[in-house]
């Protein structure tokens, strides 16, 4: 036995030697019969072999006989080996090598799904971009605008996505929902997403079709992604002409813990002095706000975030009463919010990875409204698991659980009542990625939701497919059913109502390359049992919507510029709230298109961007005419500019911003208002002909010179 | 009987790792030599995969992963797009392994550093801060190694020589490090057969390109 192995080891690393060397030739292309350069050819477990010349030739001298295994490794190809009888007067050799599919190129959704960040297949634009996109001032749900599939409701500031309206969109932080993220506002004023793009390093926009582990939207979900351990402490000081901003990171020596806080305080007050206004202020906006973030780094790749938002905001204004000649009657807002968001992320084992969070929402709301007082305070706490793992190499598995409750409390100064309303909400979901063929992947997946208020259940099977159909392009189709609860004061009003619903179809496709992408999408949703309120509420809305959206973006053909076009077509029209027939709504325009350009000269530190946007004129309601919503607003023409110089001073890095909205100075109608016997109108346009925003940031600390550029507007 | 054959045969087994073992130094050492000349990424290519070979057929040499890596480092500088992250991640490979049998060396920090650098390119406004932090942190560890290494020096004064001016480099800036690092490159001697030595050749060029500015 003994003898045995040591025969072994000795023939192992003795090769059989001849006297006479052996040449082996041969020939090395790829699948499409082109030549390979560069394949690492070898006879395997020696170092005997060569490289591919640029024909694909190979020709490897060596003294070795008998059989063995030649391998052939080229870094973008699927590795290679061949049992080959080495002896002299052999063949010529020829090899076909297949590529590699690396998990970027490999087949992935992205049917209805847009996405921001680098790590994403169906990344259409980076976080970088939302404050860099001119006339979002830093917005990402401005920034998400100028991409197809969205609407230009200038007088919202909500994501009115394919048809839908801007409550059937829903975001979502770390898998959290935030039923509060956009800032309180009044009447016709577009208001602000209450966070800064600084916080996220991902973000994906969901225009339809998405995976079931999201509910609880007929149309949109916009999930984002908080960032992780910042690369090193810093300090930024933002000062703009209405308010500033503090904020520090720090980041232990172990680099295993972090976080920051952010303190800001604005007051339009001065501004609107300075840029004049269309609306009538009483109490121009005025706002404090703090955040806070922790990160803890934990056994088995885990991490423990930590997210908490509070904010008070007050504002009122004159708003005038078209039933009164435009006579101005007080409403003011007063707001608190306040969100915890907790979350684990890490492995459970070497193929199974968990995911659990604890999210508290809270806001209060008091409203005046001519003389009606209501004071609203809502409490939502919400928990959410899941747990993914790789079955077998071509299959994954995703399945998740989700409970939230909601308690709300209005008081109502005028009847003196107050109205409790609490719900729970439970959901389940299973999903799974199989990888069928190469180039074929299929994603089944199914949700069940119930709702407590309502008392109903509702199960929502979902279907992706996606085909790779060549290297850097692939198509996409997929088709689920969506469902939502109609709001909480219209169950609390009738609780026999049901979930409204929506079927998607969506079929894309998508050619992307060296960063140039292309996309194209065209979808059909069903809307079933849609709220209607009138004469009292009821499911018994109705409607469609399609269209196609069009998008195309190219930062790589001159050094420095990058732009992107964007084309929506939408078709459109429904029955739902106070609509008495089915109509088109009056937040669907059937074209919008968009131009976005930036150039950075980067020698010289300084930026230049603009945006452009069309769409043609939207629905409005006149009661002189007898066809239902057949009006039309004026087409909408919008076009903003920006530019940023970028210096450092020592330690310091600074950016200094200038940009305009509405250069042009183009009045924009987005909508008329009209007095119940049509006497008497008011068009409902942009706060201001121009809006100027001068801002300097200031980075102290480590060199961030990488992340001083994405504090550009 | 048997025990003579063992001994005889443990005898030939050690003279045999012996006698490879000089003739993978030997190649090292002629491949090595290729690498300054090497400026098209045919010949780098070819250089890689010389290199890789013995990698493969000595999992324990750790020069030859540290030079497949390197190889492939410097194909990541001629690539252009997302074709840098593909040699990139494959020199990352066998820089892991170099790493394995040589923990902690100035050496393997160095080239940590010389590759994310070489990842930035793939799209500096957006990979500047996370891949250019990256690099930092290894020249900052290089350093603290092995003082006397030049190629840390070198890989700082690169990196902000090619930042450009409006964020803290340029190259003034950059003159202070790149002589420090020749300084040194002067100054030192091969430790042992086949160390690293590369960079003092780029080290001048830089230099000249920034005084003639």
């Amino acid at each position: 036995m003994r003898f045995f192995l040591v025969i072994v080891c000795f023939c192992s690393v003795c090769p059989i030697w001849s006297y006479a060397q052996t040449v082996i030739k041969g020939k090395v292309t790829n699948e499409s019969r082109g030549p390979l350069t560069g394949v690492n050819v070898f006879i395997k477990g020696t170092i005997e072999g060569t490289s591919t010349n640029e024909n694909g030739v190979f020709m490897i001298n060596t003294r070795i006989t008998g059989d063995t295994m030649i391998v052939f490794r080229h870094i973008a190809m699927q590795e290679v080996q061949l049992p080959v009888n080495i002896h002299t007067g052999m063949a010529d050799i020829s090899v076909q090598m297949k590529e590699k599919t690396t998990e970027l190129e490999g087949v992935v959704i992205t049917a209805g799904n847009l996405g921001v960040g680098d790590r994403n297949k169906a990344t259409v634009m980076n976080t970088m971009d939302v404050e860099t996109t001119a006339g979002t001032d830093g917005d990402i749900t401005g920034a998400l605008r100028t991409l197809p599939g969205t609407q230009q409701v200038g007088e919202s500031g909500l994501l009115f996505v394919r048809g839908g309206s801007g409550e059937e969109t829903k975001i979502m932080i770390d898998g959290l929902d935030i039923p509060n993220p956009f800032f309180a506002g009044v009447p016709d004023v577009a208001q602000r997403n209450r966070f800064s793009p600084h916080l996220f390093k991902g973000i994906v926009f969901n225009t339809g079709g998405y995976s079931a582990q999201y509910g609880g939207a007929l149309s949109s979900v916009l999930a984002l992604e908080t960032k992780d351990h910042p690369g090193k402490p810093s300090t930024v000081i933002a000062l703009i002409p209405y308010g500033g901003q503090v904020g520090h990171d720090f980041l232990n020596k172990k680099q295993d813990m972090s976080g920051g806080f952010d303190i800001g305080y604005s007051n339009f007050g001065p501004y609107y002095k300075v840029v004049p206004q269309n609306v009538d202020w009483l109490k121009a906006p005025e706002s404090g706000m703090i955040t806070a973030n922790f990160r803890k780094s934990t056994k088995g790749n885990g991490m423990i975030k930590w997210y908490g938002y509070g904010n008070l905001l007050r504002q009122s204004i004159h708003y005038p009463d078209v039933e009164q000649q435009g006579r101005p009657f007080l409403y003011s807002v007063k707001n608190a919010n306040a969100i915890s968001l907790l979350t684990y992320t890490g492995n459970l084992s070497e193929k199974w990875n968990m995911y659990a969070g604890y999210g508290f929402n809270f806001n209060k709301d008091h409203i005046e409204n001519q003389s009606m007082v209501t004071g609203i305070n809502s409490f939502r706490h919400q928990l959410r698991m899941a747990f993914t793992g790789v079955l077998t190499s071509r299959a994954k598995l995703n399945v998740g659980m989700e409970g939230s409750h909601l308690h709300t409390i209005t008081d109502s100064v005028q009847t003196n009542r107050s109205i409790q309303y609490r719900d729970n909400e439970t959901a389940i979901w299973i999903e799974s990625d199989w990888r069928i063929k190469r180039d074929i992947m299929i994603r089944p997946g199914i949700r069940a939701e119930y709702n407590e208020a309502i008392g109903n259940a509702i199960l929502l099977p979902r279907l992706s497919l996606a085909y790779r159909t060549s290297r850097y392009s692939q198509l996409n189709l997929s088709a689920g059913t969506y469902a939502q609860k109609p709001g909480y004061i219209f169950i609390s009003e009738n609780p026999m109502l049901h979930f409204t619903r929506a079927t998607h179809y969506i079929a894309n496709f998508q050619h992307g390359h060296q960063k140039r992408i292309f996309r194209a999408e065209a979808y059909y949703k069903d809307y079933r049992k849609l709220l209607t309120t009138v004469p009292q509420s009821a499911n018994n809305g109705n409607g469609y919507a399609g269209g196609i959206d069009i998008f195309w973006r190219d930062p790589k053909t001159v050094r420095g510029f990058d732009y992107w076009v964007s084309y929506t077509w939408l078709q459109t029209e429904r029955r739902f709230m106070d609509y008495p027939v089915r109509a088109t709504p009056i937040f669907a325009s059937p074209h919008t298109g968009h131009v976005v350009v930036k150039y950075f000269f980067e020698r010289i530190g300084v930026f230049l961007g603009s945006s452009y946007s069309v769409a043609a004129g939207r629905p409005y309601y006149n009661p002189n005419n007898r066809e239902f919503l057949a009006d039309r607003t004026p087409v909408y023409h919008n076009l903003n500019f920006n530019t940023a110089l970028l210096r450092r001073w020592g330690k310091t890095f600074n950016t200094f911003v200038f940009a305009v909205n509405n250069l042009a100075g183009n009045e924009q109608v987005f909508n008329y208002r009209y007095s119940t016997d049509g006497s008497y109108r008011l068009p409902v346009t942009l706060p201001y002909k121009r809006s100027f925003i001068i801002g300097w940031f200031i980075s102290i600390g480590q060199d961030r010179s990488g992340e001083i550029l994405e504090q550009l507007p | 009987m048997i025990k003579k054959i063992i001994s005889t045969s443990i005898l030939s087994f050690g003279l045999t790792m012996a006698f490879t073992q000089s003739l993978y130094d030997s190649i090292l050492t002629a491949r090595i030599s290729g690498l300054d000349t090497a400026y098209t990424a045919n010949t780098l290519q070819r250089l890689a995969n010389d290199f890789e070979r013995i990698a493969l057929a000595e999992e324990n040499n750790w020069l030859a992963h540290y030079y497949t890596a390197y190889s492939y480092v410097q194909l990541a500088y001629l690539a252009k797009g997302e074709q840098i992250d593909v040699y990139a991640d494959q020199a990352e490979l066998y820089l892991k392994n170099a790493e394995k049998n040589q923990p902690e060396n100035s050496e393997m920090y160095a080239l940590y550093a010389y590759l994310y650098g070489a990842k930035v390119n793939v799209d500096p406004m957006v990979r500047g801060a996370e891949m250019g932090r990256k690099s930092a942190g290894y020249i900052d560890l290089s350093i603290q190694a092995d003082p006397e290494n030049p190629r840390p020096y070198l890989i700082r004064g690169m990196g902000i020589y090619y930042t450009p001016k409006a964020f803290g480099g340029g190259t003034e800036k950059a003159v202070p490090y790149l002589e420090k690092a020749l300084e040194k490159y002067e100054a030192s001697e091969p430790q042992y057969l086949n160390a690293p030595g590369w960079g003092k050749a780029l080290t001048e060029q830089l230099l000249k390109a920034c005084l003639k500015k």
